[in-house]
């Protein structure tokens, strides 16, 4: 059986500084990875060499068996790889449909279908009521949940959420946990997600990878790794790991 | 939009009965000149306006179409409305060449590397004597001679009132053209490479392809601007390409209001007689007064319509519609 996403050994260094160094990890589909570590770890960086933004200076990156390291955003994004961005991006001067509309083109060329498909995708989302708002003026929650709709917009088959909680308050974190969820169940999304949010790390991950100064240093269950002392060491730092 | 056709046609209207009713030919030629200005600046706006990037090398498109008609026609006898659209496709051509470097660059360095496009070529154009059997004649210019007859084939008429037309007629395509890009897909595309293109990107829209689409769309309006000047003034020279007249195309699209689809309009509408004007009055006696009120004028937009004077015009323009109604 072909793995349906893997990366292996991957580097990327930026002058001496190793962002990502002999990253390996897979995820398998339908599956739901947290994707953890401190500030500085490389987790941004590592889902931006997944999808393109930056060429790998070493390793591979395979979605169902075909090596996409070093492909350009744009294919990858055709390829089945959906992303958000850790600082939201919306075409701010487009409305909240047209935002879908333009990534939904992605799979069609005609304006009917790629409306019905940002459409769907807005109601899947609840933002249907501000369809016709300019997304630059939405609030920071919209933002982010229209960078959920864009994504998806592009009906990808893997969805890489890059900490898409963060600056919500405690009910936004909650809706936001079950339409992640959502995501999965309904639409059938594999999904990698950077969160700092430990509680929703915890309840929506199936397995968590941490990662600290560019290196893997642990995988497991969700509870198994709040246990490793590796992990531990990495938030809380080596005063405590030893003590 | 729908209920504004009747405007649309009144202005139309108007704008095509104005020569018969000012027979002024000072006021036919201001009026052409502005025309043209706004022609050549919502050019730019292909570029500028719906794919956000600003060039600051305009004019090198407008010198090529001007100097690519102009030998055309005086060394191979291609009538200059063909040599128009020969023009803008030879500046297609070149823009390609000069948007592949360029677009690597974003923002001020995309601006700066435009602007240099444009300055080789006014340098290698204003040295340039001779080429191939081509006499360039460098500084001095080429003057283009009068047809015996003049007719649509030489693109000389012998009262401005058909330039006028001309010109008129291009415009109308252009915004044509222009609002026809911006309800399509790559219109839509255009505008999200313009909001951000790491987001573009990331769903799927190729960005650079887009944005050469833009780049090669605008040259080749640009040029024709080019063509239509040499044709009316029958004189070209070195300064068509300038950095300078470069930054004049954008001020009046940015000043009326970029990526919108009259903003170029409006913009010429101002700053063309603002800069006519004063270089006749004051150029002679205050030589840069007009660059003086040129700056004011732009400073005071910057400050109070930093997104184009179309802006604050729209909303007065609903506010009227609505107390109407």
């Amino acid at each position: 059986m072909v793995p349906f996403f893997r990366i292996e050994h991957l580097e990327k260094r930026f002058g001496g500084l190793a962002a990502v160094h002999n990253v390996s990890m897979s995820v398998a589909e339908g599956e739901i990875v947290g994707l953890i570590g401190p500030n500085g770890a490389g987790k941004t960086t590592l889902f931006n060499v997944i999808t393109g933004v930056y060429a790998p200076r070493r390793g591979r990156v395979l979605l169902r068996g075909e090596n996409i390291a070093g492909l350009k955003p744009e294919r990858i994004c055709a390829m089945g790889i959906g992303r958000t961005f850790q600082i939201v991006k919306p075409f701010p001067t487009l409305t909240v449909l047209d935002n879908a509309k333009v990534a939904a083109f992605c799979r069609t060329t005609s304006h009917e279908e790629a409306e019905a498909t940002a459409m769907d995708t807005l109601r899947f989302l609840a933002l249907e009521e501000k369809a016709y708002t300019l997304a630059g003026h939405l609030t920071l929650a919209g933002k982010k949940r229209l960078e959920m709709a864009r994504a998806l917009a592009t009906k990808p088959v893997f969805l890489l959420l890059d900490e898409t909680l963060a600056g919500l308050n405690h009910t936004e974190i909650d809706r936001m946990i079950e339409t992640v969820q959502r995501i999965r169940a309904e639409r059938g999304v594999t999904i990698l997600a950077v969160e700092h949010v430990m509680r929703a790390v915890m309840k929506i991950s199936d397995r968590v990878v941490v990662m600290d100064e560019g290196k893997k240093i642990a995988e497991g269950t969700p509870e198994e790794v709040v246990r490793n002392p590796e992990v531990i060491k990495a938030y809380l730092g080596d005063d405590y790991g030893s003590a | 939009m729908r209920g504004n056709l009747p405007v649309v046609l009144g202005v139309v209207a108007a704008a095509v009965l104005f020569p018969v009713v000012v027979r002024d030919p000072y006021f036919i030629h201001a009026a052409i000149m502005i025309l043209l200005s706004a022609y050549l600046a919502s050019s730019w706006n292909i570029l500028g306006g719906l794919a956000g990037q600003h060039s600051f090398g305009h004019s090198a498109f407008f010198g090529i179409g001007a100097y690519a008609s102009t030998i055309l026609s005086l060394y191979y006898h291609v009538p200059p409305l063909l040599g128009m659209a020969l023009g803008g496709i030879v500046a297609s051509v070149i823009s390609i060449g000069i948007g592949y470097p360029c677009f690597k660059l974003r923002g001020p360095y995309f601006a700066l590397a435009t602007l240099a496009f444009t300055e080789i070529f006014r340098i290698v154009v204003t040295s340039t004597e001779q080429i191939g059997g081509i006499d360039l004649k460098g500084a001095a210019g080429i003057l283009i001679p009068l047809q015996p007859g003049a007719s649509v084939l030489n693109f000389q008429f012998s009262t401005k009132i058909w330039y006028y037309y001309l010109i008129l007629a291009m415009l109308l395509v252009i915004l044509v053209v222009y609002r026809w890009m911006e309800r399509s897909r790559w219109g839509l595309y255009l505008a999200a490479i313009r909001d951000n293109e790491d987001a573009a990107r990331s769903i799927g829209i190729s960005a650079t392809r887009y944005k050469m689409i833009a780049l090669a769309v605008s040259a080749f309006f640009g040029a024709t601007a080019g063509t239509f000047y040499a044709q009316f003034l029958l004189y070209i020279e070195p300064a068509l390409f300038s950095s300078a007249f470069s930054i004049e195309i954008l001020l009046i699209a940015i000043v009326g209001g970029a990526g919108t689809l009259l903003g170029p309009f409006l913009g010429a509408l101002i700053l063309t007689p603002i800069s006519e004007l004063t270089r006749t009055y004051l150029g002679g006696t205050y030589a840069g007064v007009q660059l003086i009120i040129y700056g004011s004028v732009l400073v005071a937009v910057m400050m109070f319509a930093p997104q184009g004077l179309i802006n604050p015009l729209k909303r007065g323009w609903r506010l009227l519609a609505e107390r109407r109604l």
